[in-house]
């Protein structure tokens, strides 16, 4: 079975603020600003390079990019409420998210 | 030309003729209206505002009319027209003022995109303002009634006009909206303050408008730069309690209370960030007007160099 990639939606272009510590995120199109969580905001950091990412890239990232040591569960709750928040979506494979770029 | 140099009853002609023209902080109304109380009404409380000549630009032209036919008899009503347009179901004819004051609200919430517009009362003092957002019933219109009354300029009661080119904020000067309670309590807080006749009844209760005093109405041109966003809440008998929050969180109730922020995508993100970086933000929960003052007082001594 093919590992889940995910990635920052292909429509959302995001302007960022962090304001005494707590992180704020503006997506252009739709005009909705969420206020969110450390690890949301790296993990979307991670992601606006839009090149979509498997949890282990994911983790990888967080790890020596940003030195943080989050577990699985917690990145998977996180990447499931940003792709609530209609920020982020799941694509079955490297190639599948290419094309959904496209 | 001011409105008071004109009589009552030059007034009342161009309003059925023509139109009266006044000028509200950035924007200009071009008015007409047949209503007896909708000319009283403005030749009290505008009475210090400028008047622009027939051929001035405008940037809402509007009236304010009874509706015709059968209701002209039974149960009279007031029918605001924006453009030769009916944005709004008529309202009983007693209620022809306060239409006409949310109606102007409306004109520009409803229309203007070169400024972030919030929720909010805006005053000001030494240059600094502040930044009184809130839901209806909170008592915002009162606290900012009474700070007007005690030394703080008025900017607007109910819209907060926020440049999206440098963040300051501008001025309206229009009367101050005033619900129920409220209005004695500014009565007896102020004896001497101007208002409007009462409207009973009406979807908020019994309104007034209370005149906007004349040296604000004069400075209505100068901008301020926001330095406290405030919420207040009116708690009675409660002792004045002034918390900070977070900022963060004042960006996203702001953004919630706006008229337009959804409108302006990214340069209303911004330009409402920058505001709130550059202001304390505080809970304000208060039951007397005096408290409200004090503290108010000493927000502006805390901050002066």
């Amino acid at each position: 079975m093919m590992p889940v990639c995910w990635m920052l939606h292909p429509l959302v272009r995001l302007h960022w603020r962090q304001i005494d510590g707590e992180w704020l995120v503006h997506e252009g199109l739709c005009g909705a600003t969420h206020m969110i969580d450390l690890l949301s905001a790296a993990v979307l950091t991670c992601l606006e390079a839009r090149v979509p990412l498997t949890m282990t890239d994911l983790l990888d990232q967080l790890r020596t990019d940003l030195s943080m040591d989050a577990t699985s569960d917690q990145v998977g709750a996180t990447v499931r409420q940003l792709a609530a928040l209609s920020l982020v979506m799941s694509v079955a494979t490297p190639a599948a998210a290419m094309h959904a770029a496209a | 030309m001011l409105l008071r140099d004109l009589t009552q009853r030059e007034c009342t002609l161009r309003l059925h003729g023509a139109g009266l023209a006044l000028r509200t902080g950035a924007y200009g109304f071009r008015i007409r209206s047949r209503m007896s109380q909708v000319a009283q009404g403005l030749w009290l409380l505008y009475a210090h505002h400028p008047l622009l000549a027939d051929t001035d630009f405008v940037d809402f032209d509007l009236s304010l009319d009874r509706v015709p036919g059968i209701r002209r008899w039974v149960r009279p009503q007031a029918q605001f027209l924006f453009d030769g347009d009916s944005p709004f179901e008529p309202l009983p004819a007693d209620h022809a003022y306060p239409l006409l004051e949310w109606s102007m609200n409306w004109c520009i919430s409803a229309h203007v995109l070169d400024t972030l517009l919030l929720h909010s009362a805006v005053i000001e003092r030494e240059g600094l303002a502040v930044i009184l957002p809130a839901p209806a019933g909170s008592g915002k219109s009162t606290l900012c009634a009474g700070l007007v009354l005690r030394g703080w300029r008025l900017l607007s009661d109910e819209l907060g006009m926020v440049s999206l080119q440098d963040g300051s904020v501008g001025a309206l000067a229009r009367p101050v909206s005033l619900k129920n309670e409220s209005l004695a309590v500014i009565q007896r807080f102020e004896p001497t303050a101007v208002f409007n006749r009462v409207s009973v009844g009406t979807s908020k209760g019994t309104v007034t408008h209370m005149q906007a005093p004349a040296d604000h109405v004069a400075r209505m041109d100068e901008r301020a730069r926001p330095r406290w966003v405030v919420f207040p809440r009116y708690v009675a008998g409660s002792p004045p309690l002034l918390q900070p929050r977070s900022r963060a969180d004042s960006v996203l109730e702001l953004g919630r209370n706006s008229f337009n922020y959804g409108l302006l995508g990214p340069a209303g993100f911004e330009t409402l960030a920058d505001m709130v970086e550059a202001c304390a933000c505080f809970d304000f929960q208060y039951s007397s007007l005096d408290d409200a003052v004090a503290t108010f007082d000493q927000l502006l001594r805390a901050a002066a160099p």
